[in-house]
């Protein structure tokens, strides 16, 4: 459990409280009511006095200037008028306040205050808010609870954030991860939750080393309206698809009990775990929508303009999953003592139960004519609660007869499975150091469990994205999307450009794209959201394959069966030289997609690491690091393959200053088959080849690991090929940017294919300074 | 750097161990005078002056975070009408005090709320700044101020804020009432909250003169929207400002003083913005004047185990209605404007200047003239409080009030509690009779007067046109969402916070408060507290406390209508027994009761009783297990009362009856009307105490809400049942 505050032991005495309540007790002639009012004041004043010791203070304060030069050759008539350059420059400083009244209890607050540089005289550019707050508490070293925000991770297949392994990533790259990642409060694979988390550790011998019980309570999503339309809080805006809008109609709550038995000088394991995941039904809220079918219809009476509708229509039915997980574990080193070796097991299966619909969408409307107003009002039919009316249409463009009955809605419990294996061996002496991770996994199609599945990384646009215009939603698909960009980049307030600009609100009204109101919003791929089914099959088809290929939900990923092998080297004392390679062959369980086959995913992939200093015996790091990982979806006919190559150097010639520079290229071919049967959102044309490649040098001065202050140059460059063997339309173009759209020459019939390059020039200054 | 900080902290600890200990030899050398409440008082005071005196910046508040469901299962309510509401949430009232010098501090409080989980979806969770002070003393510790938010009091006549009075109220609904009040910056002090500066002058001993008392207080009480699209909750048609003043003085045990307050309309902030044609504007204009003497034996017989005073106060105000109204007037516009002419020599090079008259309507504000209410009020008082030895503890007031009908102070009057809201369950939609009078009494009455008296309901959600307060652009009527102007808040960016609360901070004005339609189960007699206008009448409170375990409280008032027929009777008593000091027991059991129910004979024939109990036992170390009940039953007499023109209905057919000669239906007369609601609220659960002031607390409840209506000139009754979960840990800082 993890609240970012709490320290491990506590330094506090209680001299002062003793003291007072001593000096009360001496005078017995106590008025009891006012005594014990008084007495309570003041003992809490003694606590509020004593908080004074209490209060710590940390925080971030995190400085971004980044420029961004978007150049394509195909737009060299500048068809698109969006702005080439996006600058982003912001000032943020989240104020991390721990107070603590007495040694067992605290709470805790993160203010963050936002500001874009040169905007002081525009006061809502400005912005102070919340994002982090709870209370919490400790009975002991044995209790701990958390009552607010609050982090969490069980297992693979239960409670876990999965997240993007990106072998010896450029320090260069990786430091702007980290800070895309921080911006939501992300740390490793640990779920970010608001409820109440419980957790009860104690020790009770060498027979039973360590009783752990844990328990959490949270509430996934509230009762609320969202704009469809905006980017908060949206998968995809303005899209009449299930999962498209996060807004909820009715609450959802999980639940989980987590019990682990350490046996035997915490050699063996054994552990289990229920978890409940349900909606409301009693909490579904209906709200005055307009009604966009009537509208639509050129409908003018005002009081059918709006209607009493679902808050969101693709959203009206309880969902229930409830799933179970056990597993065991043995440390054979440990059991076995064998000095310097590891070698341990585990397994891990689990099983879910999830309510399903037919139907994704029902309502029942009932129309009830109200006599004696219809009488009053000349003949002419009033209904009661007049909700809706036989001219109306819903939002799935049902039309209504005069009464709807409900839609046969049937359910029914789908069953999935999932099991995880895995096995660490290793061996490590002072001057050599191997250790091999190995991982087993059978998770069968129907298997779901969104605490476990859902993604910490839903590739979105993020530098330049007024250039896409309406397809900038579709992220991996959006004509100028790169990996680097959604992997690295954030804005924590972008403010759209108007496509039509002008201050009135008729240009505000016009100047919108469909996808993206003006209104400002987070730029960042990286979330904290829990989804639910149909969610989560939006995001699972808008997966970057790049990065996300083989198990885009991490372990717990369903339909996937295979193995995944990690081997890492080390030489000499503390790993000056250090060696990685990785091997994973995994294969769907049942037939996907529109070629029906199953999948099969092959990775390989090796690195390396040499602090050349530390060979020669220099204090100061100068770390040169390499990896190449191949990566292939074999489905039917279909070939998908990928190649990350990353290349860096990270050295530093003063105590402080360094200087880093990173290279990463990523390769990702689809064979005819592939591409022709390549679905998906936002896919008109399908790519066969994608090229992307970027540099990046910069110099740095770093105080800790978590404080820098860098100024870094860089390019990316990108060569996308699209191939079609249908003819061209507008529509099949969607996936490219608006100018080849508007000009399509580079369409060559005899290969229906189009060449679509593009580079962005970044530079970017970038302080982040944590204490 | 952390152990640093700790290496400070105990230096701190140390130098406050230190004070302390000093302190506490003076308590044991007090403790032969006075009783340990004064004590403990001192103590706290000077704890208070420890805590406030280290210069530089501290920091204090509450945290906590809980759920709070609430379900309604029973009750006419609508097919597919939601049944459950959940807060869920977390929240910290931060304080942030900064000394810049020894006797002077500025406060500020920001509200943090967290919904759980809204972060798919959050925006900018903003932080509520929501008070502002900076209080101190200067010149030698004479003079008091207070800038920025504040709470003052004058008299009760003047400059007050009437609380509400339940005898024995147990634990449990003391607490989430003035939680709810909390939220609306109340506290259960009769100071009236206002934004302005409050100077206050104590001279202290001065010869003879035991204290001279001078103070001045401004506010402005309302601020009225100063552009035109952006109109917030809170707005009005004028600013309102209150200028008060008030000089004292005390000598031999007496208390001489005079008290002004005013409110009044700024007339020009609304001219300045225009008055719409055939817009009539009223603005008003309160002062009152009052005089009040007080007298107590406690300086004649200081070593008495007794004090008996009396005091009073004598009140005149005078209240002015100004109407104005934007008139279409018709004006002669001239206007000049250049042009070419054709000169002699028939060249077009010379040029005219052409004066262009024109008739238009303007709008123009013309004042109809003032109206003028003179009243006066009398408030006299007389009490005895002591001891009779270590037995009894007691203390009675007897008031005497005669108030006439035009009597008007509106910083006095302003009620605290004004309930009709709809709080818990609000997306719920109840099933009554569409059309008719007695959907909107009934809805009015759904929440009842328990749930607004103790539960509110706090959210951080999307800012949207919804709940943006807009004063010009149609968005709800429009045929599209895009055309509204305020599309551009039609998004989910920026977040704000919304409650439902029964509670009211407000100064009111003359006419808003005779259209209050004020729960007559809080207050029936003297709504408006003291300061009430047409009332002449006695009350006798009696709080009586035996050998410090038995607390006994009785309550008579009757009043009546100084013009007018209504008489209110008002009786009460309550019980509080700290069994286990009885019993002579370590743990904690505590029993408490009261029953007080207030009539109106006459005038609308209102009646309200209230029946509490409560009982807290103590188990085990901090935990305690508490159960509170209470019922409430309002009678509304002839107060809701309304009118419906319906077509008498062929009961076989169901159809109207239709006059055979225009075929029109006929039509008859009905009445609706509210005639009774009958409440219970039950809530018990167990409470950790973490320490002082920092709990957990879970609570199981159960609220039921009779209501009886007549609609149509039937007879009907509804019942709704709520289910109340709650949990929370709250955490004092």
């Amino acid at each position: 459990m993890n609240t970012g505050f709490f320290p491990k032991v506590s330094s506090r005495g209680i001299g002062m409280t003793r003291l007072v309540i001593a000096s009360l007790v001496l005078a017995t002639w106590a008025q009891a009511a006012e005594v014990q009012d008084n007495e309570a004041s003041i003992q809490q004043k003694v606590d509020s006095l004593d908080s004074k010791r209490g209060l710590e203070v940390g925080g971030t304060i995190r400085s971004v200037f980044a420029h961004s030069l978007f150049t394509s050759k195909q737009d060299v008539n500048s068809l698109n008028v969006t702005p080439d350059q996006e600058r982003e420059e912001f000032t943020q400083f989240d104020l991390k306040l721990g107070f603590r009244p007495f040694s067992d209890t605290r709470a805790n607050a993160v203010i963050r205050m936002a500001a874009s540089m040169q905007t002081y005289f525009e006061n809502a550019a400005k912005t102070v808010s919340v994002p982090w707050l709870n209370v919490e508490g400790k009975k002991g070293q044995v209790f701990h609870w958390v009552a607010g925000d609050f982090r969490e991770e069980y297992t693979p297949l239960t409670l876990w954030s999965p997240n993007v392994d990106i072998m010896y990533e450029p320090t260069i790259f990786k430091r702007n991860r980290d800070m895309a990642r921080d911006q939501v409060f992300l740390q490793g694979n640990q779920r970010t939750l608001e409820g109440i988390n419980l957790q009860y550790r104690d020790g009770f011998g060498e027979a039973l080393s360590e009783v752990r019980a844990e328990g959490l309570f949270t509430r996934l999503r509230r009762v609320g309206f969202l704009d469809a339309s905006g980017a908060t809080g949206n998968l995809l805006p303005n899209e009449s698809l299930a999962g498209a809008s996060q807004s909820a109609g009715m609450n959802k709550y999980a639940a989980a009990a987590n019990e682990e038995a350490f046996a035997f000088k915490k050699n063996v394991m054994f552990g289990a775990t229920q978890m409940a995941i349900w909606d409301d039904a009693s909490s579904l809220v209906r709200g005055l929508t307009l009604n966009q079918g009537y509208v639509a219809a050129g409908g003018t009476d005002a009081t059918l303009m709006h209607t009493y509708g679902p808050l969101n229509p693709f959203d009206t039915l309880p969902q229930h999953t409830s799933i179970f997980s056990f597993r065991a574990g043995a440390d054979i080193a440990g059991l076995a003592d064998m000095k310097g070796w590891t070698l341990n097991v585990s397994a891990e299966y689990a099983l879910d139960n999830d309510k399903i619909y037919n139907n994704s969408y029902t309502q029942v409307y009932t129309r009830v004519v109200d006599s004696l107003a219809t009488a009053l009002n000349g003949g002419v039919a009033v209904y009661k609660n007049s909700e809706i009316d036989s001219v109306l249409t819903d939002y799935a463009g049902v039309a209504y007869d005069t009464v709807r009955n409900a839609l046969p809605v049937t359910n029914k419990i789908l069953k999935g499975s999932a099991l995880l294996a895995q096995l660490e061996a290793g061996y490590k002496q002072s001057s050599f150091s191997a250790s091999l991770n190995a991982k087993y996994l059978m998770n069968d199609s129907a298997w779901f469990n969104s605490l476990a599945q859902s993604p910490s990384f839903f590739p979105r646009r993020i530098l330049n994205s007024d250039k896409d215009g309406n397809t900038v939603k579709y992220g991996v698909n959006s004509p100028l999307y790169t990996t680097f960009d959604a992997l690295y980049e954030f804005d924590p307030k972008f403010s759209p450009v108007a496509t039509d600009l002008g201050n009135d609100d008729n240009h505000m009204k016009l100047g919108q794209t469909n996808s993206y109101n003006i209104a400002p919003y987070s730029k960042n791929s990286w979330t904290t959201a829990t989804l639910n089914r149909k969610e989560l099959e939006i995001v699972n088809s808008l997966t970057d394959p790049r990065v996300q290929l083989s198990l885009p939900n991490g372990s717990a990923t369903a339909n996937r069966t295979g193995a995944v092998g990690n081997l890492t080297i080390g030489i000499l004392e503390d790993s000056p030289i250090e060696m990685q390679g990785l091997f994973s062959s995994l294969s769907e369980m049942s037939g996907t997609g529109l070629v029906g086959a199953k999948a099969s995913f092959t990775e390989m992939g090796a690195g390396a690491k040499v602090d050349v200093f530390k060979l020669a015996g220099f204090s100061l790091p100068c770390e040169l690091s390499g990896s190449y990982k191949t990566a292939k979806r074999t489905q039917g006919g279909g070939e998908l393959k990928t190649d990350f190559i990353n290349a860096s150097i990270y050295t530093r010639f003063q105590k402080r200053f360094g200087i880093t520079a990173g290279y990463q290229n990523i390769g990702m071919t689809l064979n005819t088959v592939a591409a022709a049967t390549a679905d998906g959102l936002g896919v008109g044309i399908p790519l066969v080849d994608g090229k992307q490649w970027q540099w990046m040098v910069g110099l740095d001065y770093t105080l800790s690991s978590n404080s820098w202050f860098a100024i870094n140059y860089g390019m990316t460059n990108v060569k996308n090929t699209y191939h079609s063997t249908d003819s061209l339309t507008a529509a099949s173009l969607e996936n490219l940017p608006d100018y080849i759209i508007k000009n399509p020459k580079e369409w060559t019939a005899t290969t229906n294919t189009i060449v679509h390059e593009f580079s962005l020039r970044l530079i970017e200054a970038t302080i982040n300074v944590a204490f | 750097m952390k152990q640093s900080l700790y290496q400070s902290s105990y230096k701190d600890a140390y130098n406050m161990v230190f004070k302390l200990a000093i302190l506490t030899s003076a308590v044991v050398a007090m403790a032969a005078q006075d009783s340990l409440v004064q004590k403990q008082d001192s103590l706290l005071s000077k704890l208070t002056q420890i805590a406030n005196s280290n210069s530089g910046v501290s920091f204090g508040g509450i945290a906590s975070s809980g759920y709070l469901g609430s379900s309604e299962k029973s009750g006419p309510l609508k097919a597919g009408s939601p049944t459950s509401e959940t807060q869920a949430f977390s929240e910290m009232d931060l304080g942030l005090m900064a000394r810049p010098t020894a006797d002077s501090r500025a406060i500020f409080k920001l509200r943090l709320h967290q919904d759980w989980q809204t972060t798919y979806a959050q925006g900018v969770n903003p932080v509520l700044f929501h008070w502002a002070s900076y209080d101190g003393l200067s010149m030698g510790k004479t003079l008091k101020f207070n800038i920025g938010d504040m709470r003052v009091a004058y008299s009760p006549l003047t400059m007050w804020t009437p609380q509400v009075e339940l005898l024995q109220e147990p634990e449990f609904f003391k607490e989430m009432r003035l939680k709810s009040m909390d939220y609306r910056n109340l506290d259960t002090s009769n100071g009236r909250l206002m934004e302005g500066a409050n100077m206050d002058y104590n001279s202290g001993m001065l010869g003879f003169i035991d204290n001279l008392q001078a103070q001045g207080t401004l506010a402005r009480l309302r601020n009225s929207a100063k552009k035109a699209d952006e109109v917030f909750f809170d707005y009005d048609r004028a600013d309102e400002y209150s200028v008060n003043a008030r000089v004292g003085v005390d000598a031999a045990g007496g208390h001489l003083g005079a008290s002004y307050t005013s409110a009044f309309d700024r007339i020009r902030s609304t001219l300045e913005l225009g008055v719409n044609d055939q817009d009539t504007v009223n603005f008003n204009d309160n002062s009152v004047i009052s005089l009040q003497f007080g007298y107590n034996t406690k300086s004649l017989f200081p070593s008495a185990d007794y004090v008996l005073g009396i005091g009073g106060e004598y009140a005149m105000s005078k209240w002015t209605n100004s109407k104005y109204a934007g008139v279409l007037t018709p004006k002669v516009v001239q206007t000049l404007y250049q042009d070419e002419r054709v000169a002699a020599d028939g060249g077009t090079d010379s040029t005219a200047y052409i004066v262009n008259k024109a008739t238009i309507s303007e709008v123009d504000v013309h004042h109809l003239g003032d109206s003028t209410l003179n009243g006066t009020s009398l408030l006299l008082n007389v009490f005895g409080k002591g001891n009779v030895g270590e037995l009894v503890d007691y203390n009675v007031k007897l008031n005497y009030l005669k108030s006439d009908k035009k009597f008007q102070s509106d910083l006095a009057m302003s009620p605290l509690f004004v309930g009709g809201q709809n709080i818990l369950n609000s997306d719920a939609t109840l099933n009554l009779q569409s059309g008719l009078r007695s959907t909107s009494l009934v809805n009015n009455m759904r929440s009842g007067s328990l749930e607004n008296m103790y539960y509110t309901v706090y959210q951080s959600v999307p800012l949207t046109q919804q709940n943006l307060f807009a004063k010009s652009g149609n968005a709800v009527g429009a045929t599209s969402a895009t055309e509204t102007e305020y599309y551009r808040l039609y998004n989910n960016y920026q977040m704000v916070h919304t409650y439902r609360n029964g509670y009211n901070n407000v100064v009111l004005k003359r006419g808003e408060l005779e259209t209050l339609g004020l729960d007559p189960s809080v207050s029936m007699a003297l709504p408006f507290g003291y300061a009430t206008p047409n009332r002449s009448g006695v009350d006798l409170k009696a709080d009586l406390k035996f050998i410090q375990a038995v607390e006994l409280n009785l309550r008579y008032a009757t009043f009546s209508e100084d013009s007018g027929a209504s008489k209110f009777t008002d009786v009460g008593a309550g019980l509080g027994v700290n069994v286990a000091k009885l019993a002579n027991i370590s743990s904690t059991l505590n029993l408490s009761g009261s029953y007080q129910t207030t009539s109106e004979s006459n005038g609308f024939g209102r009646k309200s009783t209230r029946l509490m109990a409560g009982i807290e036992v103590g188990i085990w170390k901090g935990l305690s297990l508490i159960g509170n009940y209470q019922a409430l039953s309002r009678e509304f007499g002839t107060m809701y009362v309304g009118y419906d023109t319906l077509p008498v209905v062929n009961p076989s057919t169901n159809l109207p009856v239709l006059d055979p000669t225009t075929n029109l239906p006929i039509t008859t007369i009905s009445i609706s009307s509210l005639t009774k609601t009958s409440e219970t609220l039950l809530l018990v659960g167990p409470r950790i105490k973490i320490t002082e002031g920092s709990t957990f607390t879970a609570q199981y409840g159960l609220m039921s809400n009779k209501i009886n209506y007549i609609s149509a000139n039937l007879p009907y009754e509804i019942k709704l049942d709520k289910t109340l979960i709650t949990a929370d840990v709250t955490v004092n800082f």
